[in-house]
């Protein structure tokens, strides 16, 4: 084989064997802040603050590297985004994690062990804690960024990471399935599974105060009642959601895709609305009354959520931000491969191997 | 009529290379949660209130839990194995030695990734025994992720282990016996265990296994370390 032909038979086997799937890796973030007071926006590699009334300004610029610190490689974005009431913690996509009072100044930074998936601040001690590519978790202390603690690790990459609001568990997804609950700071001590998804897990959030709500690579929504680690609920969707947000006082979910938002009820999962967004939506975070804010390609977007459905307000955006920034890069998020041709030879060699020798034995038996 | 005798497979015809890479995605075929798993296609007599209690991660050729199955014969076991080739020789060899003897019928293996589907097996404190024999060493440090003994790993082995259960590591490498030694005392949920003369298994480690033999064959040395699952020393 030559020429043209083979190659589209070998790209169509390997399309074919991976199917691919893209979740898209913002280089653009929402945030809401912990306190109720507004948000924050990352823009490349700027920060700003929206607060609830008032206009957006600029916090910070991250992702620069000190002098001296090594160890960090890649496109400096802001990948993800914690608040508390000391400061503000960024991680960068170059694996720089960097801490901020309110009024934008660097306290700290430290260079996170591989790429970070997640980012959140415990409630109950305090510390940053930071989800990894390489599947583990590990937990620094505020504001100092110092005294990096290993907490857990899975076999693959972890996707999606919380801490519980009362501080006790911490939950981690992986790609691999499954939801791991472990104590925390005791990780080492799994309290349980939650086993179900039969595809990548990338969106986990909590809902009420003993139940989670999680979505994965497939298309389905389940529920989970943490006390007795089962499923409470499940609803198969029609497409991939890239973002989960939980709106817990208002007992609503949020699903987004790349061009709408979706609300369902979190009691029994029933669908309530469906909106088009315009433009191409990046992330949405919310506040627990019922507000969210989402980040498009090129707007900011702030909704009010109720029964009725949503009602959408444009943010007007304050100077110097630049949009071009806001590329979604693919992010290919391999779903298991369809089969694995390799051992399917293997017993056919054997079942032959097998009708060879009943047949060597039956002759000889004729022959005596 | 004449006893027709019966065909144990041959070695020779399920050789494979001795590494597999964990990490991988090899199209296992694995429940979605324990309670979804049938393994009555594995043991013809297991009942739905039973529980399979010994697990050997890496069981290789079969040795131990072809051993074990007659020394625990009230109790369910396993062995789990990677490889596709040396998986098919240990189902080949129960059913040659359960139409033997209809003793070996609980006892089977599986063709999994102990690293990643262990919870998807077995519930929480399923286990009684795990064992651990002649694990590969991935002597290089690239290579070292692909270790069955890491701080990782040791709480999913703490998860499917009941309070109180035992596991049984034995190396013929100084090294890697140091690493899982090291390991398994400094995770706050394992101790060192020395077990009684009653414990059947702990006598069975090295003699039984195809790797064990081979060992004894060349004259060479294998440390065994037995540690047991203890309670949270954090957990109010």
């Amino acid at each position: 084989r030559s020429g043209k032909n083979a190659e589209n038979v070998e790209y169509q086997t390997f399309k074919n064997y991976f199917k691919r799937i893209y979740l898209r890796l913002a280089m653009a973030l929402v945030h809401a802040i912990h306190d109720g007071s507004g948000y924050l926006i990352a823009i490349g590699r700027e920060l700003y603050k929206l607060p609830s009334s008032g206009a957006m300004e600029k916090v910070a610029s991250c992702g620069e590297v000190p002098p001296g610190v090594s160890d960090c490689e890649g496109e400096a974005f802001i990948s993800g985004i914690a608040t508390c009431k000391e400061g503000i913690v960024t991680c960068s996509n170059n694996k720089l994690l960097e801490s901020w009072t309110w009024q934008g100044t660097r306290t700290a930074n430290a260079v996170a062990v591989k790429r970070p998936t997640a980012l959140r601040i415990s409630p109950s001690d305090g510390r940053v804690v930071v989800s990894d590519k390489a599947g583990d978790a590990y937990s620094f202390s505020l504001p100092s960024l110092d005294d990096r603690r290993y907490l857990l690790g899975h076999v693959s990459v972890i996707m999606d990471c919380i801490l519980t609001r009362d501080g006790r568990y911490i939950v981690t997804a992986d790609r691999d399935e499954k939801v791991r609950v472990s104590h925390y700071p005791n990780c080492y001590n799994v309290h349980s599974y939650l086993l179900g998804h039969t595809e990548f897990v990338h969106r986990v959030v909590q809902t009420g105060n003993t139940t989670l709500a999680t979505i994965g690579g497939d298309e389905r929504l389940m529920l989970w009642d943490l006390q007795s680690s089962t499923v409470t609920a499940t609803i198969q969707l029609d497409q991939l959601f890239s973002t989960l947000t939980a709106l817990p006082s208002t007992h609503f979910l949020l699903l987004s895709s790349p061009t709408t938002l979706s609300l369902l009820s979190a009691k029994d999962l029933s669908h309530l609305h469906t909106v088009p967004v315009e433009g191409t939506v990046v992330s949405v975070a919310s506040r627990e009354d019922g507000e969210i804010v989402v980040l498009t390609k090129e707007s900011i977007l702030r909704y009010s959520v109720s029964p009725d459905g949503l009602t959408c307000t444009p943010v007007e955006v304050c100077e110097g931000v630049v949009w071009g920034d806001v590329r979604v890069s693919s992010q290919p998020e391999r779903k298991k491969p369809a089969g694995n041709k390799g051992f399917e030879a293997y017993y056919e060699r054997k079942r032959k191997r097998i009708e060879d020798e009943t047949a060597k034995a039956e002759a000889k038996v004729c022959v005596s | 009529m004449m006893a027709v005798a019966v065909k144990h497979p041959k070695k020779r015809h399920y050789r494979q290379r001795a590494h597999s890479n964990p990490l991988s995605d090899h199209s296992f075929e694995y429940p979605v949660s324990p309670d979804t798993m049938d393994w009555s296609v594995i043991y013809p007599n297991f009942k739905p209130e039973d529980r399979v209690r010994f697990c050997d991660v890496g069981c290789g050729y079969g040795g131990l839990v072809v051993t074990l199955s007659t020394l625990y014969p009230d109790k369910f076991m396993v062995g789990f194995e990677i490889r596709v080739k040396v998986s098919d020789y240990v189902n080949d060899r129960f059913k040659a030695l359960r139409l033997e003897n209809p003793v070996y019928g609980n006892a089977g293996v599986i063709r999994t990734n102990a690293m990643k589907y262990l919870p998807n097996f077995f519930r929480k404190g399923q286990l009684e025994k795990l064992f651990i024999l002649y694990p590969d060493p991935h002597f290089k440090r690239c290579k070292h992720k692909w270790r069955i003994v890491s701080e990782g790993l040791l709480a999913e082995y703490a998860y499917v282990l009941a309070e109180g259960g035992l596991v049984y590591t034995v190396s013929d490498v100084k090294e890697v016996h140091d690493w899982m030694v090291k390991h398994f005392t400094e995770f706050p949920l394992f101790e060192r265990y020395t077990p009684g003369p009653e414990d059947k298994a702990a006598q069975a480690l090295i003699g039984t296994t195809e790797e064990g033999k081979k060992v004894i064959r060349n004259n060479g040395e294998s440390w065994t370390a037995i540690f047991r699952r203890v309670t949270d020393p954090q957990q109010q």
